[in-house]
């Protein structure tokens, strides 16, 4: 919706709308194909806490090579107001960065360089005022800003830069800090989830919550396609992990919301119909490619408010 | 409003400046149009007046007069041919539409379309890039004003018109023995039925009707009523994105109004005028997004608006002419809107942006009231305008007193040559659309810009005219985004926009323009100019529709009677665009967030061919026009942005429009 900005500029991006059919020169890959290093998703056990807990971290990689190192950080930093709203031509307005760019305070090194990182937050978080000061930006007292974080929480930043020494990514999640009178309880991960892959069910081969590991639920061996076939891939229907929290909206005003089951599908080879799935639509197919091979898959479980899972699973694809 | 030297109560064949009819088009000798004369009008800085056949035989725009603005001095090249133009470096919404003393909203139609009238109800039309006189206001950029006109034919006529956008129909009578004319006129678009056939799921549609009387009671008075109304509809839905993947989903947009104005005018022998003039009218602007199988969010906004004016001109003696007047308006619009819930406070974003949907209803109330004079005093070859607007503004519950004191000053230093030099104050209440609720900001306070401008205009042989033209414009409280919580009456709130922007823009306008003799005319024009914003201490940027040099030229032959043949020839310079060097991945909304530098960029060179060529033939009474005006006659398929891949890594180029071949006739009986 950016068009609402503006009816000038809405109607010079409509236009452009209509004409992206037009395009032409460099082909644009899809973001379900994991053809690289690619971030899949961070993970963090809880993403929610309190002053003085340890947070556990973990970054899923699609297309990692064993040299792969990875860089944690946590800062405070200003959100953007929208993630739909159009980029300023006055040089402000910048997007999220994570730990890094203009608008960023009081960056803190996590102790860990490999896939996984503890970070325990500091007693003082909910009233570091530089850290308050980046997360709720305007002309608002101290006072304010503490009372919005005992309110609202915390947003810190948690940041991942990833290299294998040929590429470099960048990633970063969100942790709500909470103080430790809210009433309210913290939020948890989705369950990892499971999947119908054709006639095959998949699920998690550990307890681990953070773990990615997947791996056919059945007893009849691995998983495996002939070349160019058509899978639809659903997630199981078991949703009752669904909690209910409230939040104060760009208003002020406390809105209950409840969460939803958000998925995402990758793959290192063949393609999809359809990259993105919720209710109705979360059935995507996959097309296996034509010739033999493994692909690995990734299917993300998010619950809409920082809560997330993942599931890994490879797929041989045959000859017929 | 009556221009000085355009007397109202002239009729058919009577007043010099030949009207834009196709029947006047016929003849060779027929007058010029596209003036910049010496003395132009007291009080404005530069006017560019467009009538006659150079207004409706320009290459590239169909026939449309209104289009023909975009190939003038001071006007950055808008994306896609749309309707709205970036004059002497200010932003579209600054630069406004006038029809017969009073605001309308749009001017064109979409898609490249026909302006909201067609051109036979057009008596003349006046661009100001910059500059304007006080009766006008409200705008702190350029000015188009409209005065509408039908000529008095001895008989009913009849016009029709059928080109690759649509078919319109107009007829003229004459009523109370040629005392009075009644004229209406219909246009329909058939995108909708055409559109489909190449792009399935886009609707595109427009039409327009007009309803006018003009009666004179005397030869120096004339009353008229012109009713007139526009309705534009784009919907694009099922539509598969890039690559055959991906989502489905449906924008729309829809803007209509309608016009009731009525005027009467009176001109005294010794030079008196007096000018009243009422308006009531409606707007409707809506905006849809969606993805399939959730709720439509969008905006609408719109209601009533209501205007008058009074103005008088007086010839105090003594080389002092004197003009005063009120001028107002006012918009009663009613909001609605339903949005992607804006970022609250510590909360996570989803991976799906419009999951949550904000419903706001509002009310934009906004009454301008304007008192307005200036004083021109001639002595000989001096001439100076002194004059100042005041206006009390009422906007969304705050009063403003803006004043917009400004002067121009000519001089006439050898019998070819003038200088002019002009300054003066433009307020602009804060557009609507940056008053929603939510989205926007209803306590926005007026933007404001100083023009400043030094030229001379002369004469050379081969009856060319030229004007060199160097402006300066200081401007500041431009709405500019935000994101910054703030303490309101309501408690803390997230506000978008703010009113802190700052501009300035500078340049130099040359043109060169052979007036219509020996059957050709034609123009050169060229503007180096330098449109930036920035905040407070802030890095000063280009302005988005910045483009430092603009190139025009048209031309136009008539070969004999029957052939006339024209091409029209624009380059200019990229706009400014932020150059994305990559992007960072929300974990969280799984989205890519681009990294870039701010207008680190620009958008490749554009030109563009466009060539006419018309053919005009007897069928039994009927004069007709066959033409072919093609847009971009050798596909130079212009960059008009960049659609990236996902993470921002790769990018490919949105092209802009294609060879269009609009091929019309068009008929006069």
């Amino acid at each position: 919706m950016t068009a609402l900005r503006a009816p000038r500029r809405a109607l010079a991006a409509v236009v452009m709308a209509s004409t992206l059919a037009l395009s032409c020169g460099t082909k644009i890959e899809q973001p379900q194909d994991v053809r690289g290093l690619r971030v899949i998703a961070l993970l963090a056990d809880a993403p929610e806490a309190q002053p003085g807990m340890p947070v556990r971290l973990r970054a899923v990689l699609g297309g990692a090579s064993p040299a792969a190192t990875l860089r944690w950080t946590v800062c405070a930093r200003t959100e953007e107001a929208s993630t739909s709203l159009p980029i300023s031509s006055y040089g402000q307005f910048r997007p999220d960065e994570g730990c890094d760019g203009e608008r960023v305070a009081d960056v803190r090194t996590i102790f860990g360089r490999g896939l996984e990182a503890m970070f325990t937050v500091p007693d003082d978080a909910l009233v570091n005022d530089a850290w308050l000061s980046a997360a709720f930006a305007g002309s608002l007292s101290p006072e304010r800003r503490r009372e919005l974080a005992r309110l609202a929480g915390l947003p810190l930043v948690v940041t991942v830069d990833v290299t294998d020494g040929e590429h470099s990514l960048r990633a970063f999640k969100r942790l709500v800090i909470f103080s430790r009178e809210r009433a309210a309880p913290l939020n948890s991960n989705p369950p990892t989830p499971v999947l119908s892959f054709g006639d095959r069910t998949v699920g998690a081969q550990t307890a681990d919550p953070l773990s990615e590991r997947c791996g056919p639920l059945d007893t009849r061996g691995p998983l495996t396609v002939p070349v160019g076939t058509r899978v639809l891939v659903t997630p199981a229907p078991d949703e009752t992990w669904f909690e209910s929290y409230t939040v104060l909206d760009a208003q002020g005003r406390e809105t209950p919301v409840t969460e939803s089951a958000f998925y995402n599908f990758f793959s290192t080879a063949g393609t999809w119909e359809l990259g993105r799935a919720r209710a109705p639509e979360r059935n995507p197919t996959w097309i296996a490619p034509a010739d033999p091979s493994t692909a690995t898959f990734w299917v993300t479980s998010r619950d809409g408010r920082g809560g997330a899972s993942a599931c890994r699973f490879d797929v041989t694809v045959v000859a017929r | 409003m009556v221009p000085a030297d355009n007397d109202p109560t002239d009729t058919a064949g009577s007043s010099p400046p030949a009207r834009p009819t196709r029947a006047g088009a016929l003849r060779a000798s027929d007058d010029s149009s596209i003036q910049v004369r010496a003395r132009n009008e007291p009080g404005a800085a530069t006017r560019i007046i467009l009538r006659g056949t150079e207004a409706t035989t320009v290459p590239g725009t169909g026939g449309e007069p209104l289009r023909a603005v975009a190939s003038q001095p001071g006007v950055a090249r808008s994306p896609f041919g749309i309707g709205f133009y970036a004059v002497r470096g200010s932003s579209l919404e600054n630069t406004g539409f006038i029809v017969d003393g009073f605001t309308v909203p749009v001017l064109y139609h979409f898609a490249g379309g026909p302006s909201v009238l067609p051109s036979n109800f057009i008596g003349s039309l006046e661009f100001y890039p910059g500059g304007y006189p006080v009766q006008y206001g409200r705008f702190s950029g350029g000015l188009i004003t409209l005065d509408t006109r039908t000529q008095v034919p001895a008989r009913a006529t009849y016009t029709g018109e059928l080109n690759i956008f649509g078919l319109g129909l107009s007829a003229t009578t004459p009523i109370d023995r040629g005392n009075g004319t009644v004229s209406v006129g219909i246009r329909r678009s058939y995108y909708d039925l055409l559109l489909p056939l190449v792009f399935p799921g886009i609707t595109i549609n427009f039409g327009d009707l007009q309803l006018r009387a003009e009666y004179r009671f005397s030869p120096r008075t004339r009353l008229t009523v012109f009713v007139f109304g526009s309705t534009d509809l784009y919907d694009r839905s099922d539509i598969r994105t890039q690559n055959g993947a991906s989502t489905i989903n449906r924008d729309a947009i829809d803007y209509s109004f309608l016009r009731g104005t009525v005027r009467l005018e009176h001109r005294n022998p010794r030079g008196y005028e007096l000018s009243l003039g009422g308006m009531i009218g409606a707007d409707n602007v809506g905006f849809v997004s969606a993805d399939t199988g959730r709720q439509d969010s969008g905006v609408r906004y719109g209601g009533a608006t209501l205007g008058y004016r009074a103005h008088v001109r007086i010839p105090a003696g003594l080389g002092l002419v004197l003009t005063a007047g009120i001028d107002g308006q006012a918009y009663l619009y009613d909001t609605r809107l339903e949005f992607p819930q804006l970022q609250g406070y510590a909360v996570v974003p989803s991976p799906q942006s419009n999951r949550y949907a904000t419903h706001s209803d509002g009310k934009i109330t906004q009454i301008g009231t304007a008192l307005y004079f200036d004083g021109t005093f001639r002595r000989g070859p001096v001439e100076v305008t002194a004059g100042a607007r005041i206006e009390m503004l009422f906007n969304n519950g705050r009063w403003y007193t803006l004043a917009d004191p400004r002067l121009v000053a000519r001089a006439q230093v050898h019998r070819d040559v003038t200088l002019v030099a002009a300054s003066g104050i433009f307020h602009q209440p804060p557009p609507f659309f940056t008053q929603l609720p939510v989205v926007g900001n209803p306590e926005l306070t007026p933007q404001a810009a100083w023009q400043s401008s030094l030229g001379v205009e002369f004469r050379l042989p081969w009856a060319i005219d030229g004007r060199v033209t160097g402006f300066y414009s200081q401007m500041w409280d431009l709405p500019r985004p935000a994101n910054s919580l703030v303490e309101t009456a309501q408690g803390v709130q997230r506000v978008l926009l703010l009113s802190d922007g700052q501009g300035r823009a500078y340049g130099l306008e040359i043109s060169l323009r052979r007036r219509l003799q020996e059957r050709i005319y034609g123009w050169l024009s060229y503007t180096l100019s330098r449109s930036e914003r920035w905040v407070g201490d802030g890095p000063v940027v280009p302005n988005a529709l910045d483009q430092t040099h603009v190139l025009n030229a048209a031309a136009s032959w008539e070969i004999n009677n029957r052939w006339r043949l024209g091409a029209r020839f624009t380059l200019s310079s990229g706009y400014p665009n932020n150059q994305f060097t990559g992007g960072t991945f929300d974990s969280d909304a799984n989205a890519y967030r681009p990294t870039y530098i701010p207008e680190g960029e620009r958008l490749p060179v554009f030109h563009q061919l466009d060539v006419r060529v018309d053919y005009r033939f007897m069928w039994g009474s009927a004069k007709m026009d066959f033409y072919v005006d093609v847009l971009n006659t050798y596909s130079a398929r212009g960059t008009e942005g960049w659609s990236y891949q996902y993470d921002f890594r790769n990018r490919t180029g949105i092209a802009g429009l294609p060879i269009i071949p609009v091929v019309g006739i068009r008929g006069d009986l």
